[in-house]
């Protein structure tokens, strides 16, 4: 009886020898995703090459197809080894991609495959998210895993860019009550190589192709660049053309449009600064900024009321100024007879001192 | 065997004769000899008695006395009066006599007695008193145990000079019985301990019993458990130190290690010189040997298990270079593992039985194979290495011999774990082994006593406090002498009244 | 750490000690029991029902906790009493092990599913076979603090955006629909009666704290997933991801990775406390009964449903597990009726 229990507990140990090595996987860094104008999607895993006693390099392959999964199972058909996503820092979808309702059920695919990386960054990319791949390169020799984790992090520590993991924005785009702010990622254009070499041409705005939802929208000139930039739009110079700043605004479970570095960090400040309360009186909504009396902020005033305007007018409310409203409200039947979206936009914004 | 001797001489020597196998063995030495006007026969084993002190203090005094005695007379005028040996004793059960004679003694029968004369004249060729070899010291005694229990005993009694240390003399074996000496501080160690013990020796149905591990693998409660249940040491400060706390200590006839029950896993990591330093090293010493066993026993599974199922916890540049160092390797990192602590084994065990002219050139052989041409020919990674050597090194940390032994079996078995199931594997196995350790008894103490189930303690588990902090006995001891001292130890330090 | 005096001054007292470590050993089973269920609850069905008003309803079980511990703090042995509790240690490990087969299935996606099912039920039932009941007890003593710690790194150190304003609107969808879930979870508090029942004698010190402390872990872990809210409702996620939906928020890897390792040492220890517990009360029950057959009967039975039936027993389980509430309560109420009479 005993011998019997004891193979039985051993078979299982048989089954266990199928498992695929480590070094027979492919480990992507970055991700990207967009859609074609005739609808395809288009998904670039961006990996490193494993050489020995050289520099790191890397590799990108793309894949085409109907629909995500399809897309992904194409992917996953065309590279030798399987891919293991757990090392994903960066996800850049395509502003287009972005801009449809269908960025929630996309990042929440993405969250549930099978190896993904939780706290990978996404990112709006300004055009093509391909293009961002292909472009990247990171700074002082650095590898690139290295390179985004180390900017990403210190990007959100000095508020340039919002917290926008894979894992917080399949969150926050389903809260209802707040709208989350993901940042954004593009091409300098003038800093490609080609570029560079004097095939200056009229810069459409840092991006490789045209995109209708590139919200700016100047065209590049000889002026001096102001100094409120956004991604593709910082001037400096560096090897790298790949660019991080500012955040794209979401609606209604969609981008809607883009904040600017400066405002990005206005917006990412107030949150962490200031007291964000609401106040009701009858039909009126009114949104209050409270801030110490020894804040900077409050020489900021005009801006703050400018971004809140831009806010409001792209219908989103990163400043969690729905949830501090829902806390008026004792069940979730009442706040949603409140409509307090459609009150947002037309709420008087109230800038004092606490 | 006849029961009793006889008061007839020949009958007892042709009774001796055939027992002894005579005709054969030439080892005994017999010596016919007239003593109170009696014929006496003198039986000892060759090279175990002292000529000298045979002839000077048995047959000299015997076979100068002229008086002529009988019977219990003459027994008595040659126990009390003319047989100067100091161990002397009678028996009247030739079974008895045989089993003292094989052991060293001397025998001396005499007419018309019918009892057998047993003296202790032994000088044998032994080793001396020397350093231990399993458990060094950096600060601390360097005596250990040898061979003869009586020059253990001897030890024993030189730093327990004390009238509560009972040395209750037992044998064991039943075709060849070994003496052994049970040890245990009265009104400290509590009866029942002693009696348990007991119980389990007399309950050894064994021909023979050569060797202290022999007997600790008879005496203890689960033959199958991972861990010993019997704490085994060579040192005499140790063994005193065991007797204190209320365990028993038994030494056996033979052999240079002691034997003390009851014991609990925390026995297993202190090192004598803990207690000798001063309280803040002794804990860090402790804490780093704690971690040692945490290395030796989770670091190769932890590594093969991350890297092979959880990636995700590994920095990129990290496990590139995994990834790079693994690319020559055509074999899996499982097996790699495996192989690799396999061949650590072997070497450890090539270390011990190689003979000390060739320790060299073994040095250098394995440092070859495994430090440069297994890397150079792709069977193994350098990382794996480093791995397998750090836990090596905690294994070497570790102060008890059968520990380390316990702790790379189960460093395999999570490996094995780990590279079929990843941290879920390994959490199992790990399961499997606390659990395990902690149904464990030691003569029927828990194994994890006095932390789980939770007893009142000494301060001296992981974390060692100060001396005179350490107020209480162990949690092995009897209860009502559980206190060490009442009132202060440092008694000089007291505030003076102003 | 500095301990100068002791209460054991004679063997009475020491006797006592020893009766009391062991008793708190067999408690610390069955707190380890309800606190892994309250957590299971929590994540497969609490959560769904709840949402940010899940720690309302671990409030509202207050009352059934209390009235089990009432009962049972009062209560008599009985064999029927304990074959009641071994239908819900039944209906325990088959929840355990549902969770844990998903988990690991999972984990390693290249196995085939049944090897989720039948390694934990086989590594658990050798557990129990070669620690026995007293190393289970010894065992999940030591780990508590491991457990307590890793609790901790998974809720108020796992560095997620956690804001107390999720938890509103307060009230949810009503007081009645937080009610109706609490009603589910009813059954997840049933082990607080183990906390009478395994120790042989009813040591009536320091009870309440087994049977406190679970509980009030269980509702920092409701609160933290209320002021986390992993998912949200609709989203029909895998096992492994409800399990990890509180860690996949942390801002660090290696919290993500411990916060797995609690649920990875915990599941398996509550599988083996079944086990253990099974056999316990089994032998009180039936003393001449082999050790293997209860063993078997709180392991095997949940092997096979999960190796038959994967994909529905979630929902049968959904619909069974309250019940335990009631069988304990029932039970209770029958030892105490036996020791009136008595």
């Amino acid at each position: 009886m005993k011998r019997l229990l004891l193979l039985f507990c051993c078979l299982p140990l048989l089954t266990s020898c199928s498992f695929v090595t480590m070094e027979r996987q492919i480990y992507p860094i970055c991700m990207s995703i967009d859609r074609m104008d005739d609808g395809a999607y288009l998904i670039g895993v961006q990996a490193p090459r494993a050489t020995q006693g050289q520099g790191a390099s890397y590799e990108l392959i793309a894949a085409q197809g109907r629909s995500l999964e399809e897309t992904l199972r194409t992917l996953s058909a065309s590279t030798p080894y399987p891919l293991n996503f757990s090392q994903i820092r960066l996800c850049a979808i395509g502003y287009p991609l972005a801009a449809s309702t269908e960025l929630r059920p996309l990042l929440r695919t993405l969250l549930e495959l099978p190896t993904m990386r939780p706290n990978a960054y996404v990112s709006i990319a300004m055009g093509k998210a391909l293009t961002v791949l292909e472009k990247q390169q990171p700074d002082f020799g650095t590898r690139l895993s290295t390179h985004l984790s180390l900017l990403l992090t210190r990007a959100q520590r000095e508020h340039l860019l919002p917290d926008s993991t894979l894992a917080s924005c399949v969150r926050e785009l389903s809260d209802g009550r707040s709208d989350p702010l993901i940042g954004v990622c593009a091409v300098n254009a003038r800093l490609l190589p080609e570029e560079k070499e004097g095939q200056r041409q009229p810069s459409t705005g840092g991006q490789q192709e045209s995109s209708p939802a590139f919200a700016l929208g100047e065209p590049w000139s000889d002026a001096p660049l102001p100094s409120d930039v956004l991604a593709g739009m910082i001037p400096h110079e560096s090897q790298n053309p790949v660019e991080y700043q500012g955040a794209a605004a979401v609606s209604d479970g969609r981008v809607s449009g883009v904040l600017t570095a400066d405002q990005t960090q206005l917006v990412l400040r107030l949150l962490s600064e200031a007291d964000l309360r609401t106040a009701r009186e009858g039909e009126q909504l009114q949104l209050q900024i409270l801030l110490n009396q020894k804040s900077p902020l409050l020489q900021e005033a005009d801006d703050i009321r400018d971004v809140m305007a831009h806010l409001q007018a792209l219908d989103c409310d990163p400043l969690l100024f729905g949830c501090r409203c829902s806390m008026g409200f004792s069940t979730r039947q009442a706040w949603d007879a409140y409509r307090f979206d459609r009150r947002y936009p037309q709420a008087e914004v109230h800038i004092g001192v606490r | 065997m006849q029961p009793v001797f006889f008061r007839d001489l020949e009958r007892n020597q042709r009774f001796l004769h055939q027992t002894l196998h005579l005709d054969e063995n030439t080892d005994i030495v017999k010596r016919a000899f007239t003593a109170m006007g009696l014929d006496g026969m003198l039986y000892y084993v060759d090279g175990f008695a002292s000529s000298a002190w045979v002839a000077d203090y048995i047959l000299r005094p015997l076979m100068h006395c002229r008086t002529e005695l009988k019977g219990e007379a003459a027994l008595e005028a040659a126990t009390r009066s003319l047989i100067a040996i100091p161990e002397t004793k009678v028996m009247d059960k030739p079974e008895d006599a045989i089993d003292a004679l094989m052991h060293g003694l001397c025998m001396v029968l005499l007419d018309t007695v019918d009892e057998a004369i047993l003296m202790d004249a032994r000088m044998y060729v032994k080793r001396s008193v020397s350093t231990p070899q399993t458990e060094t010291v950096v600060i601390g005694p360097h005596e250990a145990f040898t061979e003869p229990m009586r020059d253990n005993l001897t030890l024993l009694h030189r730093l327990l000079p004390t009238q509560e240390l009972i040395c209750h003399m037992d044998s064991v074996g039943t075709r060849v019985s070994t003496k052994l000496c049970i040890c245990y501080l009265k009104g400290i160690c509590p009866e029942e301990t002693v009696a348990e013990l007991t119980r389990r020796l007399h309950g050894c149905m064994i021909d023979d019993v050569l060797n202290a591990g022999l007997l600790a693998q008879l005496l203890e409660d689960d033959p199958f458990a991972p861990l010993p249940q019997v704490i085994t040491t060579e040192r005499p400060d140790r063994a005193v130190s065991f007797l204190l706390e209320g365990q028993c200590v038994i030494i056996l006839d033979g052999s240079p290690r002691c034997l003390a029950m009851p014991m609990n896993l925390y026995h297993l990591f202190h090192a004598p010189d803990d207690s000798y330093m001063r309280w803040q090293y002794g804990t860090f010493m402790r804490v780093i040997r704690a971690f040692g066993a945490g290395v030796a026993l989770l670091l190769p599974a932890l590594f093969v298990s991350v890297v092979t199922f959880h990636p995700i916890a590994l920095p990129m540049s990290l496990l590139t270079n995994i990834i790079q160092s693994r690319s020559v390797v055509s074999i899996s990192l499982f097996t790699e593992a495996m192989l690799m602590l396999t061949v650590f084994a072997l070497i450890n065990e090539a270390g011990t039985r190689i003979p000390g002219l060739l320790g060299s050139s073994f040095g250098l052989v394995s440092a070859l194979i495994l430090g440069t041409a297994a890397v150079d020919a792709g069977i193994v990674s350098p990382l794996l290495l480093i791995v397998v050597a750090l836990s090596g090194l905690g294994s070497y940390a570790l102060p008890d011999y059968s520990l380390s032994f316990a702790f790379r079996i189960g460093q395999m078995a999570l490996v094995i774990a780990g590279g079929l199931m990843g941290l879920s594997g390994v959490c199992l196995m790990l399961l499997f082994l606390v659990l395990r350790v902690a149904g464990m008894q030691s003569l029927g103490m828990p194994y994890l006593a006095p932390s789980s189930p939770r007893r009142v303690r000494n301060p001296d588990l992981l974390l060692r406090a100060p001396v005179y902090r350490q107020r209480l006995l162990g949690s092995t001891g009897d209860p009502a002498q559980m206190v060490r001292t009442h009132g202060r130890m440092r008694l000089w330090a007291r505030r003076r009244a102003k | 750490m500095f301990q100068t005096r002791t209460r054991v001054t004679d063997r009475a007292a020491q006797k006592r000690q020893r009766e009391a470590g062991s008793a708190a050993a067999l408690k610390a089973v069955a707190s380890a029991q309800l606190f892994t269920q309250l957590l299971l609850w929590i994540t497969f069905f609490g959560y769904d029902r709840a949402q940010q008003t899940v720690w309302q309803a671990v409030l509202m079980i207050a009352p059934v906790w209390i009235a089990l511990y009432l009962v049972w703090k009062n209560a008599g042995d009985s064999r029927w009493t304990a074959l009641g509790l071994l239908l819900c240690l039944q209906l325990d490990s088959c929840l355990v092990l549902f969770a844990v087969s998903g988990f690991i299935g999972q984990l390693i996606p290249q196995y085939p599913p049944w090897v989720g099912v039948l390694i934990p039920t086989a590594a658990c039932f050798m557990i129990v076979l070669t620690a026995q009941v007293r190393g289970v007890g010894y065992g999940t003593a030591v780990f508590k603090w491991l457990l307590m710690g890793l609790f901790l790194i998974s809720t108020v150190f796992l560095r997620a955006s956690n804001r107390a304003d999720r938890l509103w609107p307060i009230l949810g969808d009503g007081l009645g629909s937080t009610a109706l879930a609490a009603l589910s979870g009813a059954g997840s508090v049933w082990a607080c009666a183990l906390i009478f029942a395994l120790p042989k004698d009813h040591t009536p010190k320091k009870n309440l704290r087994w049977a406190l402390t679970p509980w009030a872990l269980g509702l920092v872990w409701a609160l933290w997933v209320g002021f986390v809210r992993p998912w949200a409702a609709g989203d029909s996620l895998a096992v492994a991801e409800k399990i990890m939906g509180l860690a996949r928020h942390a801002m660090s890897v290696v919290t993500y990775e411990l916060a797995g390792v609690l649920w990875m040492l915990l599941l398996p220890l509550s599988l083996c406390g079944c086990a253990a517990s099974a056999e316990l009360l089994a032998s009180r029950a039936f003393p001449k009964l082999p050790r293997m057959i209860p063993l078997a009967l709180a392991l095997l039975p949940s092997c096979v449903v999960l190796l038959i039936w994967p994909g529905e027993a979630l929902a049968v389980l959904e619909t069974l597990l309250p019940w335990r509430a009631v069988i304990t309560l029932l039970c209770g109420l029958i030892g105490l009726i036996r020791k009136e009479k008595k």
